[in-house]
C-alpha cells in the first residue's frame, strides 16, 4: 500500500508543483525541441503515476500478481502481502473504478477535440477554395487588411495531407522577400514537424483535468516552445533578426477591436531570443534532456515495483516454510 | 469531387467580379474560354451552390439569373474571424504565426529590436 501513496503523492507533487519546478529551468528556451520532450515527459510520468497507483492498490487480486511475483522470483504470497491494504480489496476496485472513468473521460475528450479541429480545418478549406488564390511559392493568399500568416494542417486520410500555408494580402505587403521567406519557413516547420499533434495531446489533458496545474502550464508552455522551435528550424544565425522583424511587422498590425485581454509574452519572449546573441547549443544538452526525461518516467514505475523488489529479497528466508503451505 | 469543387470556386470568382445576376449560359460562356464544358455540368454546379446557400437564384423568362448571396469581401472576414478567435483559445485547428499585439508589447518589442542593432553579431 506504500507505494500507491507515494504515487498518490507524486502525482499531488508533481501536478501541482513539477510546473514550477521545469519553469525554472531556462535553458529551455535554448533548446525549445528538448523542452517540449521535457515538458511532454513529465505530464506523461503524472497520468502514469496515477494509473500505477491504482494498479498497485489492486495488485493483490489483479492476476498481473503471478507476472510480477515472477519477474522478480518472489512468492506470490509475500507479493500480496507487500501490496496488500488493511481494507481488504475495496481501495483497489475504487482506484481501479476511478481510473477506467479516467481514462474514459480522457479518450473521449481527445476524440472530441480531433473531431472538431477536423471539421473546422475542413470548414476552413472549403471557404479558402472559394476566396483563396494560389501563389506560386506554394501557399494561399487571401485578400485582406488585416496580416495574417498561419498554417493549416493536414494528416494521413486527408485531402491535403502536408497542410496548408495561408498570408493575407496586407501581410504580403508588410514582409520583404526574405521575411516572406523566413515565415513560410517558419510555417512549413509546423507543418512537418506535426506541431499540431502536439498541442493537441497537450489540450486534451488540460481539457480533461482542468484542476491539475502541470498540465495547463505544460499546454501553454509547448505552444510557446513549439513556435521558438520552428523559429530556429526556419532561420539560420544570420537571419534571425530579419525573422524578429517579421515577428514585430505582422504582429503590430492594426485591428479595430484588440480584444485579447492576456498580454502575449509568447511574442516579446520570441523577438527577444531571436535578437540576443545565438544560443550555443552545449555538448550533450539533448542526452541530458533525455536522460531526464528517462529519469522523471522511470520514477513511477520504480516506486509502482520497489515492494515487489523488497518481497524479493525477503523471500530467501521464506521460501522454504511457504513452500510446504498448501496453495 | 475535387475538379468539382475547383469548378465552384471558379464560378464564385466569376459571380463575384460581375457582381450582377447572370444565367447559366453567361457563366459557361465564360469558363470555355479556358476549358471545355458542358452546359449541363456548369448547371449542377450552379445548383450546388445554391443548395449550400451561397448563391440566390431568380426565375427569369424560362432560366434562372444568379448572384452571390455575399461578397468574396464577407466570405475573407468569416474565415478570418475564425482564425482570430481560434488563436486566443489555441486549440490547434491552426497554427498562427504570430498574435496581435497590444500597444504595451508593440514599444517593448520595437525597444528590443532596436537596442540590439548596435551590438555586434
Amino acid at each position: 500500500m506504500t507505494a500507491a501513496l507515494l504515487l498518490a503523492a507524486y502525482v499531488v507533487a508533481a501536478g501541482s508543483g513539477g510546473a514550477t519546478a521545469l519553469s525554472r529551468w531556462t535553458w529551455i528556451n535554448r533548446a525549445p525541441r528538448c523542452g517540449i520532450l521535457a515538458w511532454q515527459a513529465l505530464s506523461f510520468s503524472v497520468v502514469l503515476a496515477g494509473f500505477l497507483a491504482a494498479v498497485a492498490l489492486a495488485l493483490p487480486f489483479l492476476p498481473l500478481r503471478y507476472a510480477v511475483a515472477d519477474l522478480f522470483g518472489a512468492h506470490t504470497l509475500t507479493v500480496i502481502e507487500h501490496y496488500a491494504t488493511p481494507l481488504g480489496p475495496w481501495p483497489g476496485i475504487a482506484a481501479l473504478t476511478v481510473v477506467a472513468f479516467l481514462a474514459t473521460k480522457l479518450a473521449l475528450t481527445t476524440a472530441r477535440r480531433i473531431r472538431r479541429a477536423d471539421q473546422a480545418r475542413r470548414a476552413q478549406r472549403k471557404a479558402l477554395a472559394l476566396v483563396g488564390h494560389q501563389h506560386p511559392e506554394g501557399f494561399i493568399v487571401i485578400e485582406h487588411a488585416e496580416p495574417v500568416a498561419y498554417c493549416l494542417p493536414g494528416g494521413a486520410g486527408h485531402p491535403d495531407r502536408h497542410g496548408t500555408v495561408v498570408l493575407s494580402t496586407a501581410a504580403l505587403a508588410l514582409l520583404t522577400d526574405d521575411e516572406r521567406h523566413l515565415v513560410l519557413g517558419h510555417e512549413r516547420r509546423h507543418l512537418r514537424a506535426r506541431h499540431d499533434l502536439a498541442l493537441a495531446c497537450a489540450d486534451a489533458l488540460r481539457t480533461t483535468f482542468p484542476r491539475v496545474a502541470v498540465f495547463a502550464a505544460a499546454h501553454r508552455e509547448i505552444a510557446v516552445l513549439v513556435e521558438m522551435a520552428a523559429d530556429d528550424a526556419a532561420s539560420t544565425a544570420r537571419e534571425r533578426r530579419t525573422l524578429a522583424q517579421a515577428l514585430v511587422a505582422l504582429g503590430t498590425g492594426t485591428r479595430p477591436e484588440v480584444a485579447l485581454g492576456a498580454s502575449d509574452t509568447a511574442a516579446v519572449q520570441r523577438v527577444r531570443r531571436l535578437t540576443a546573441p545565438v544560443p550555443r547549443r552545449r555538448a550533450g544538452q539533448g542526452s541530458m534532456v533525455a536522460a531526464a526525461a528517462l529519469a522523471v518516467l522511470s520514477l513511477p514505475v520504480s516506486i509502482a515495483l520497489a515492494p515487489a523488489v523488497e518481497a524479493a529479497t525477503r523471500d530467501c528466508c521464506a521460501i522454504a516454510p511457504l513452500a510446504i503451505e498448501p496453495s | 469531387m475535387r475538379q468539382l469543387g475547383q469548378l465552384e470556386a471558379a464560378v464564385m470568382q466569376r459571380l463575384w467580379s460581375w457582381n450582377r445576376p447572370v444565367s447559366v449560359r453567361d457563366v459557361l460562356e465564360d469558363l470555355v474560354q479556358e476549358r471545355p464544358l458542358a452546359y449541363t455540368t456548369v448547371m449542377t454546379v450552379m445548383d450546388n451552390l445554391h443548395s449550400k446557400g451561397l448563391v440566390r437564384r431568380q426565375k427569369h423568362g424560362r432560366a434562372y439569373l444568379y448572384a452571390a448571396t455575399s461578397t468574396r469581401e464577407e466570405h475573407t472576414a468569416e474565415l478570418l474571424g475564425q482564425v482570430l478567435a481560434d488563436s486566443t483559445d489555441r486549440s490547434a485547428t491552426l497554427l498562427r504565426f504570430v498574435e496581435t499585439l497590444d500597444p504595451g508589447e508593440v514599444a517593448q518589442l520595437r525597444t528590443a529590436l532596436s537596442e540590439r542593432a548596435e551590438e555586434p553579431s
